[in-house]
């Protein structure tokens, strides 16, 4: 039986909004594994998003522990749960939200100047993964310059830059044409058969397909 | 990785930012212009309360009114020696200070037009220029301040022949330096005036009517305490000085008791001397006006402290709700960096470095156009110039960072599904 990388235990998170109360995530748990693909399926409005948000660190749980290599992620420090997330995760949100006051090549750059890395790693690293998802031409374009499906691309190059051990993807496939959307997940199956471990929200039967295990959210 | 992410902000919000630095130097401006406003009226006020505050100035004056008694006096074989008793002992009396000063012009060789041509006179080089005398408690009270070289002591005072120390007005601070020597006729007495220091810019004293009577195109000479004449030119000269220093001004405490105290020593003096010819002229008109000047000097202060106030409020607010909305504007933009591995500390420290720099920026150019172009600060007024800068960037700092500190950056991420 292989441990689990990533552990939730109890989780529940609600939000106050306009005077009341909305539990999104409540009691749950899940234990994901190291180099497995999960899925996460659900309405809209069944916190999936919220749950990726958890799981990178980049949201407190209201309660629950987190764990992550015997190390409960909420009862660390700030710069501890950055050091996580620089570190050990990778991103792709839904919406993209690629910076628009630099070009291609400093979007994809952010995480790794974040992690402190000289300029000549930065840039070979970089070349070689947008040659691979097709957008070295990209590099030197401003992002209002991009279509919707380069975009994307280059969200989900940002992401997973760092060759991270986590990867949370958040819809990664809503706006690509089936073309690119068999590059990224034969991406993401290559990334998988070399360690890295990813958590995908989605609604894509194509990508639930290739998921290891699945889980389902429900409306609360 | 910070410096990176303030030059991206800035160029991608040139014309804020440039507005930002515009309010904040304007602001800086206005507030040293306040500052040295505000210490000049201090200064003066202090200045008057030291010289009129609570003291009764009257004036002293010889009664000589009538020119053939003047040179009957001057004839007397003990006439000198006479006025030299007499001004030491006003000099050194214990009820009063005798303030002796007095402004005249004197002449002096000029050759190479170290003073305006103003001051020309028709032909040669010899120019005629301000000159004012002080006795030493005079210069004392005034505590009047060099920028250069070094102020009056006591033996500068004494006779040094035809060496006579002199301290120089700002406005020839250019002309002339410490060491210089300047050739001049005092009373018709050849003399060579040595300057030993400059006069600080907008020094000034209260002289006759005039409260802020400015020393700054003026040659400062010491009442000099004469040696024994060795010729009758030179003992000529000393009385005509000597008349010209009993001429001055008495400061006592304000009150009866005071003035009679002060009126029974001058006749003490006068007995001992043998000057009898002498008189008062009341109480200085001054003190009237004082009063009224003081007030109104108060009520300027006052409003000068309010619009200062007003003025830092407004501006505090002002930017800060620029910065606020401008932060409120990329919170999505910073969510994205703390997603991508920046702490919350990194997205502070880097809000806190622009407005620093936005401060800075400022501050340097406030201190330009007030150092060289306005040309009326000083190191007190930078010093508080700076302590406000400081002020104002923590003031307009911490609302929009206790707002980032406190927003679920990663909720402006959650798109339609979750919290929005």
């Amino acid at each position: 039986m292989i441990e689990p990388i990533l552990k939730l235990e109890n989780i529940s998170k609600s939000f106050k909004s306009a005077g009341h109360t909305q539990t999104v995530l409540e009691n749950v748990a899940l234990q994901i594994r190291e180099g497995e693909i999960v899925g996460i399926r659900g309405k809209s409005g069944s916190g999936k998003s919220t749950l990726l948000n958890i799981l990178s660190a980049t949201l407190m749980a209201d309660s629950g522990k987190m764990i992550f290599k015997g190390q409960d992620l909420h009862t660390v420090t700030n710069k501890e749960r950055a050091r996580y997330r620089s570190s050990c995760v990778g991103y792709i949100p839904q919406n993209l939200y690629l910076l628009d006051d630099r070009n291609v090549f400093n979007n994809i750059a952010l995480p790794l100047q974040y992690m402190k890395l000289d300029k000549k790693h930065i840039e070979k690293r970089i070349h070689s993964l947008s040659s691979e998802l097709g957008i070295f031409a990209l590099l030197k374009k401003e992002i209002h310059m991009l279509s919707g499906g380069e975009k994307q691309r280059v969200a989900i190059c940002r992401a997973i830059i760092k060759k991270s051990k986590l990867l949370f993807a958040d819809e990664p496939t809503g706006s690509l044409d089936d073309e690119n959307e068999a590059l990224v997940l034969a991406l993401f199956r290559r990334m998988q058969n070399q360690g890295t471990t990813l958590v995908v929200a989605t609604h894509d039967d194509v990508v639930v397909n290739m998921c290891d295990t699945t889980h389902k959210l429900q409306m609360r | 990785m910070i410096r990176r992410e303030i030059y991206y902000h800035y160029r991608a919000n040139k014309i804020i930012m440039a507005s930002l630095i515009c309010q904040a130097t304007l602001f800086f401006i206005f507030l040293g212009t306040f500052i040295a406003f505000s210490s000049e009226l201090n200064n003066g006020r202090d200045n008057l309360e030291k010289i009129y505050g609570n003291k009764a100035i009257y004036q002293l004056l010889d009664g000589y009114f009538d020119p053939d008694e003047f040179s009957e006096f001057l004839g007397q074989e003990n006439a000198l020696n006479t006025l030299k008793k007499f001004y030491n002992k006003l000099n050194t009396a214990h009820h009063f200070q005798y303030l002796s000063m007095f402004n005249q012009r004197i002449t002096v060789e000029d050759p190479l037009s170290k003073f305006p041509e103003i001051q020309a006179m028709d032909g040669g080089t010899a120019k005629i220029i301000n000159a004012f005398q002080f006795n030493k408690q005079a210069y004392d009270y005034f505590n009047l301040v060099v920028a250069k070289g070094k102020p009056f002591s006591l033996e500068d005072f004494e006779d040094k022949g035809e060496i006579m120390p002199v301290l120089i007005g700002s406005k020839y601070a250019e002309s002339f330096a410490v060491g210089d020597h300047i050739v001049a006729s005092y009373y018709q007495k050849h003399v060579i005036l040595e300057v030993i220091g400059i006069l600080k810019e907008n020094s000034l004293i209260y002289f006759n009517t005039d409260p802020e009577f400015y020393l700054d195109e003026y040659i400062i000479l010491p009442y000099v305490n004469y040696v024994d004449p060795k010729a009758d030119f030179e003992e000529e000269f000393q009385k005509i000085a000597y008349f010209a220093m009993i001429n001055g001004y008495i400061s006592v405490e304000i009150g009866d008791e005071f003035a009679q105290n002060m009126m029974a020593e001058i006749e003490v003096i006068a007995q001992q001397t043998g000057f009898y010819n002498y008189q008062f002229i009341g109480s200085n008109p001054n003190i009237q006006p004082y009063r009224g000047l003081v007030n109104v000097i108060n009520l300027n202060y006052t409003l000068v402290r309010w619009l200062f106030i007003f003025s830092f409020c407004l501006n505090v607010i002002t930017i800060c709700f620029q910065l606020y909305f401008m932060q409120k504007k990329r919170l999505t933009a910073l969510a994205v960096h703390y997603l991508n591995g920046a702490s919350l500390s990194d997205l502070v420290k880097q809000f806190s470095c622009e407005v620093i720099l936005i401060m800075l920026i400022s501050f340097t150019i406030s201190h330009v156009v007030l150092m060289y172009i306005l040309k009326i600060a000083n190191t007190q007024t930078f010093a508080f110039l700076l302590i406000i800068t400081i002020v104002l960037t923590f003031s307009v700092s911490v609302f929009p960072i206790y707002k980032l500190i406190h927003s679920e950056l990663m909720s402006l991420l959650n798109n339609t599904e979750d919290c929005s």
